[in-house]
């Protein structure tokens, strides 16, 4: 019902209250919602640490080159070496700090 | 209290890990407020899973010099990017970012400390002697005043959304809804766990609050794309001369009054009282003119009401048992984790426990001012971690937070869910808040609403025999009906 009365809503609206809401807007969310699902079902298999800096590296990278327009060496290094401190910080607070058994 | 106090704050003291947690909480807290498009409410839910296996004290250090600390750090992107880095911060860049860039961030970002310390002191006595008083008429409570507790603690949502109360309501319901999941409270008998044993145990507030406040939060930033920032560099001597903090203490109280009592309205929220404490400043002002400028009273006033309202968030929240916004429902969730129902009864039972809660928010205030004085050039240094990193770093945070809950996958996939829940709702024009109120709140309804109909023989009429009750159900409805009949007014008056 909610769902449905708030589609009914925004194709009720008129043009100058707001952007159009176009599905290309969609796509950037859409694609990591589903890399989440995709890192989730291989996590157990993977390993926290592989399946982590695996899904940081690769995001970081992406996002990276959309933001700047390229990705240089530079940037590609830096954002893989961003991805092991992620990995590698939240492994050290939650599984030696928290000590929550990671896959 | 007092002895409750001294007892807390000598066993605090005393003790290293806890005050290291509040060390952390705050550094961690003024980093995360600081980032735009990190709200507090985001920063307590995702860092809030860091505490399970905490006891009870300790993690109340931590969330409270979180809580404190990410209201605080939310001025340092307002005053040098002009972005609020939290929602409460929204008044602070109308005069902060001016000064900023007339060469004097610094001392601007000294104006927001003191004031936030001055503040959150102010809350904190108000929240010391309010909520006993509270917690003592709450005691005199039975079943069905709980009842109207929790109805009015639902309505006041739909009273802090004007123009879309029903939206709220509606929310709200759905909330409840999903806290009929699992085991039913009085008969034990499973409901809606289609069979799954995750679902037996009913949902958990923390992957709700973790994917709705948190990756949703994400969501949005990826499809924002990237935000162009340019940040005020240049950061003077930070402590601004006596005589002009002398001249702003008046404001700085009038903020904070402001502040504490929109604290205590549910469901009010910080940007309405930083707003209204900003207004009423320049409306009192000789030179009302001069507001927008840079001057010092437009920073103080809605910074200290910004930190003075936690105090005021926390009488219902710890007296009543009822969440005043969104933050505060997040950390009632990890008081529940903990094993421990905020509400009169914990005054009663928990005296230690709430005077550790006092200790907390008061070292908490202290820390905040102390390391925003001493550290106000380091935490600028944070508004240059590129986006891509900070998505990441945070989606991965609540991947994290919501497996470290019950060590379940299962929890993983009801964050991913609940995050693209929120954000589709935020798309729609739906709060999201009232979700996780009807989450929390749904098992008290349910367990009270049930209890007095066994009492009473399954008559409803005892809910207006009781003064209390029938009082608390009158205004449930008021608070519920008051935004309608506001849009019905304005709806007649602009009819020709």
């Amino acid at each position: 019902v909610l769902v449905v009365q708030g589609a009914w809503s925004l194709a009720r609206r008129p043009a100058a209250a707001g952007p159009a809401l176009g599905p290309r807007r969609f796509l950037w969310p859409a694609a990591f919602v589903a890399s989440l699902l995709v890192y989730r079902q291989v996590l157990p298999a993977v390993g926290y640490p592989a399946a982590t800096l695996g899904f940081c590296a690769a995001w970081i990278l992406v996002l990276t080159g959309r933001y700047q327009g390229r990705l240089t060496a530079r940037s590609a290094a830096l954002s893989v070496a961003a991805a092991v401190a992620i990995t590698g910080a939240l492994y050290y607070v939650f599984k030696g700090f928290v000590r929550v058994p990671l896959p | 209290v007092f002895t409750d106090v001294l007892g807390a704050l000598a066993h605090i003291l005393t003790n290293p890990t806890s005050l290291g947690l509040s060390v952390a909480g705050v550094l961690v807290g003024i980093v995360f407020g600081a980032l735009p498009g990190i709200s507090s409410t985001m920063s307590l839910a995702v860092l809030m899973p860091l505490t399970f296996r905490l006891n009870a004290t300790d993690a109340m250090m931590f969330l409270m010099a979180v809580f404190n600390a990410s209201v605080y750090g939310g001025s340092i992107s307002a005053i040098l990017v002009n972005i609020p880095g939290t929602p409460g911060s929204i008044a602070t860049q109308l005069d902060g970012h001016p000064m900023a860039k007339q060469g004097r961030a610094g001392e601007a970002l000294g104006y927001v400390t003191l004031a936030s310390g001055f503040g959150g002191i102010l809350g904190l006595l108000v929240f010391m002697t309010i909520a006993p008083l509270v917690a003592s008429v709450g005691l005199s409570f039975q079943s069905p005043e709980f009842t109207g507790l929790a109805l009015l603690g639902l309505a006041s949502l739909s009273a802090a959304l004007p123009g879309a109360a029903y939206k709220g309501i509606l929310v709200g319901i759905l909330g409840l809804l999903l806290s009929t999941i699992g085991l039913d409270p009085l008969t034990n008998v499973l409901r809606f766990d289609f069979g799954s044993k995750d679902l037996a145990a009913g949902l958990s507030i923390i992957p709700m609050a973790v994917g709705i406040f948190g990756l949703a939060e994400v969501l949005n930033g990826l499809e924002a794309g990237p935000a162009r920032m340019e940040v005020v560099r240049t950061i003077s001597r930070v402590i601004p001369p006596w005589a002009e903090v002398k001249r702003t203490i008046p404001a700085a109280l009038r903020g904070s009054l402001v502040g504490i009592i929109v604290g205590i309205i549910p469901a009010a929220g910080s940007a309405i009282g930083v707003v209204f404490a900003y207004l009423q400043e320049k409306r009192l002002s000789a030179h009302p003119e001069r507001f927008g400028t840079g001057i010092p009273e437009g920073i103080v006033a809605p910074e200290s009401s910004n930190n003075a309202e936690i105090g005021g968030d926390l009488i219902p929240t710890m007296s009543l048992g009822i969440p005043g916004d969104g933050i505060t429902a997040v950390l009632m969730g990890a008081l529940l984790v903990q094993g421990l129902r905020p509400g009169p009864l914990m005054f009663k039972e928990h005296p230690d426990f709430v005077a550790a809660v006092y200790v907390a928010l008061g070292i908490a205030i202290v820390l905040t001012t102390a390391f925003g004085l001493l550290g106000a050039r380091l935490f600028a240094k944070v508004l240059a971690v590129p986006q891509p990193i900070l998505l990441c770093a945070i989606a991965m945070l609540c991947v994290v937070g919501s497996y470290a809950a019950n060590n379940s996958l299962f929890d993983v996939g009801a964050m991913i869910g609940f995050g693209v829940l929120g954000y589709l709702m935020q798309k729609l024009g739906f709060p999201v808040v009232p979700l996780v109120f009807g989450l929390i709140l749904g098992p008290m309804l349910e367990e009270n609403v049930r209890r007095t109909l066994v009492v009473s023989d399954g008559s409803w009429l005892i809910y207006v025999q009781r003064p209390i009750s029938v009082t608390l159900l009158g205004l449930s409805v008021l608070t519920a009906a008051y935004p309608a009949f506001l849009e019905y007014r304005a709806r007649r008056r602009s009819a020709p």
